[in-house]
């Protein structure tokens, strides 16, 4: 079985998607289960995840909805207002659905570049931990210093690194993404997510030569227990439709053993999310 | 160190933890400060689980690992006790077992006092097939209500129970809704029932907490403890196996140890010490894969006994 462990379904309006700039209006529409069921079936993928994209506790409810009414989407990355003191409120109504599986917040859009390190939303990640929740952290790579103190805070929690902390891939540049991966790679608490790569590099001249080398960094720190592979559908779209980045993962792991495959295709997902 | 996932309870867990049962003299006279420094030894050895209960040493390993983790962030560790089960330390066997919900409350309250800890990652429901099982249905009914309702209120993370017989442990896990399970002495180089379980746990998402890598003392060379119930006969397939052992340039510890620990569908294992020695020694033991023909031999050996059950 192939887990997609990110993707994420809208109805479009334009008071929610404020992170859509102009370059993103194919982005501007509606993307639903039917459509998100076509392409997934089509490279295979039998289980996904849907993740959060707009910050509202009503999001994280239609999210769980969708996925206690269709079956192959196995978990649910929701929204709740972690830096609220209601936060625990939130956490108890939500947990009741066995499907919300994690926790994310768009650190990368907050003004504070340092909003991880607030204490009133580390108080909000440290009780994730008894709702057996994780914690997906949308980041790029400028911030990875500060998450290295962030989840340092949380030893005893788990955390997915989104888009494997999105480095700057148009620019061509490694260094000290690179370093910093590696380091954050040696809490085993962290996970990492192979997805967002493409739409990091430039969406309409990249090859799967170009994002192969950033691959293989995450692939040599976090190892095949600790990587899952994501799509970001439908924001992958801007940079390439899901076959083609199907593809190229698939071009990517196709040297791994059949268990190390495995791994990264369906059971680091299942451990990480608790599915 | 490895760690893993405990079944669905999102604690991830050494391969090796830390049992403090010896931290007290229930099996030899503990020096305090050694005992301390063993806890910092698998702190320091990358060990994240300990595991205590009040009945060991008459509180007196709870004590002691209160003292031992004072001044370590809480968040560097999970950390388990039971209730039920409680020992008068100068009397040994002299057990009080009491499986009611105003016991186990007062119970963790006392546990929290002692170890200096609010919040427990898991609580086992102990020993609840002593004294011939007169008190289990108890357990199984008042007990198992009384610490879902402590899990129900965020005291604690995650309901188990810490027991020997296997027949119990197919009914707990058919019947109840736990989160982890302590399975002590089925799966070491002399029994291997805890496989029975692994599928029902997988499914569930039961976390199993393997205890008694040892066997209570049979697998070592010094062997077991007077109390234990092997017969003379037994005791010698053991000793039997540990010369094997000698002769092949390792201890029946190590192996034993070995075996216990590296099966990838178990998450975590639990060995007793009270020094820092023995502790660094230990993971050092895990971390060499071990010598199945060896495996294999030491068994042949210990064929008139394999899975034999022991009235603990």
């Amino acid at each position: 079985m192939t887990i997609d462990a990110h993707h994420h379904l809208w109805k479009y309006n334009d008071r929610d998607y404020v992170w859509m700039s102009d370059a993103m209006t194919v982005l501007r529409r509606n993307f639903l289960i039917p459509e998100l069921e076509h392409v997934i079936r089509e490279s295979g993928v039998e289980g996904t995840i849907a993740v959060q994209a707009r910050q509202t506790t009503e999001e994280t409810a239609w999210l769980l909805d969708l996925a206690a009414r269709h079956p192959f989407i196995l978990g649910v990355v929701g929204w709740v207002p972690l830096a609220s003191p209601d936060v625990r409120r939130h956490l108890e109504h939500f947990v009741k659905q066995p499907k919300l599986k994690a926790v994310r917040h768009v650190l990368h859009d907050e003004p504070d570049d340092f909003y991880m390190l607030r204490d009133d939303f580390n108080l909000g990640v440290g009780a994730l931990q008894h709702y057996r929740l994780a914690y997906d952290i949308l980041i790029f790579e400028r911030h990875l210093p500060q998450t290295l103190a962030f989840v340092d805070r949380h030893p005893r929690q788990i955390f997915v690194v989104d888009h494997i902390a999105k480095p700057r891939i148009r620019d061509g540049v490694f260094s000290p993404w690179r370093e910093r991966m590696k380091d954050l790679a040696k809490r085993e608490n962290v996970y990492c997510k192979i997805s967002g790569m493409a739409t990091e590099a430039e969406w309409k001249t990249w090859t799967p030569d170009i994002l192969r080398p950033y691959f293989d960094v995450v692939l040599s720190a976090f190892g095949p227990k600790r990587l899952m592979f994501g799509s970001d559908w439908p924001v992958l779209t801007l940079a390439g439709d899901y076959k083609t980045w199907m593809n190229t993962f698939r071009s990517f792991i196709g040297q791994l053993s059949p268990d190390e495959q495995e791994s990264i295709c369906q059971w680091t997902a299942i451990e990480a999310y608790q599915i | 160190m490895q760690y893993n996932m405990l079944g669905a309870t999102g604690l991830k867990v050494s391969r090796l933890s830390f049992g403090a049962s010896s931290l007290s003299a229930v099996f030899h006279a503990v020096d305090e400060s050694e005992a301390i420094a063993a806890v910092h030894a698998a702190l320091d050895c990358g060990i994240n689980y300990f595991d205590v209960a009040p009945a060991y040493g008459g509180t007196q390993s709870e004590t002691v690992l209160g003292k031992a983790l004072r001044g370590v962030p809480r968040d560097r560790y999970f950390i388990s006790t039971k209730v039920g089960k409680y020992t008068d330390p100068n009397n040994y066997g002299n057990d009080t077992l009491d499986y009611s919900r105003a016991r186990i409350r007062a119970s963790l309250d006392e546990s929290s006092a002692r170890l200096g800890v609010e919040y427990f990652d898991i609580i086992h429901i102990h020993d609840i097939e002593y004294q011939n099982r007169k008190h289990a249905e108890w357990a199984l009914s008042e007990g198992y209500e009384a610490v879902q309702e402590l899990k129900r209120e965020g005291r604690i993370g995650n309901v188990s129970f810490g027991i020997y017989p296997m027949d119990l442990w197919k009914r707990i896990f058919m019947s109840l809704d736990i989160d982890a399970a302590l399975v002590h002495n089925h799966y070491c180089l002399n029994d291997t029932q805890l496989l029975d379980l692994l599928p029902i746990a997988r499914q569930k998402g039961i976390g199993i907490v393997n205890g008694s890598p040892f066997a209570s003392g049979l697998l070592t060379d010094r062997g077991p403890a007077a109390w234990h119930p092997a017969s003379t006969e037994d005791r010698s397939r053991f000793q039997a196996a540990a010369e094997f052992c000698r002769s092949q340039g390792t201890s029946i510890s190590r192996l034993a140890l070995q075996f216990s620990s590296q099966n990838p569908e178990i998450p975590t294992t639990l060995f007793s010490t009270s020094k820092p020695q023995t502790v660094r020694h230990n993971v050092e033991s895990h971390e060499e894969p071990y010598d199945a023909n060896l495996v294999a031999e030491v068994r042949k050996i210990l064929q008139s006994v394999l899975d034999k059950e022991w009235s603990y």
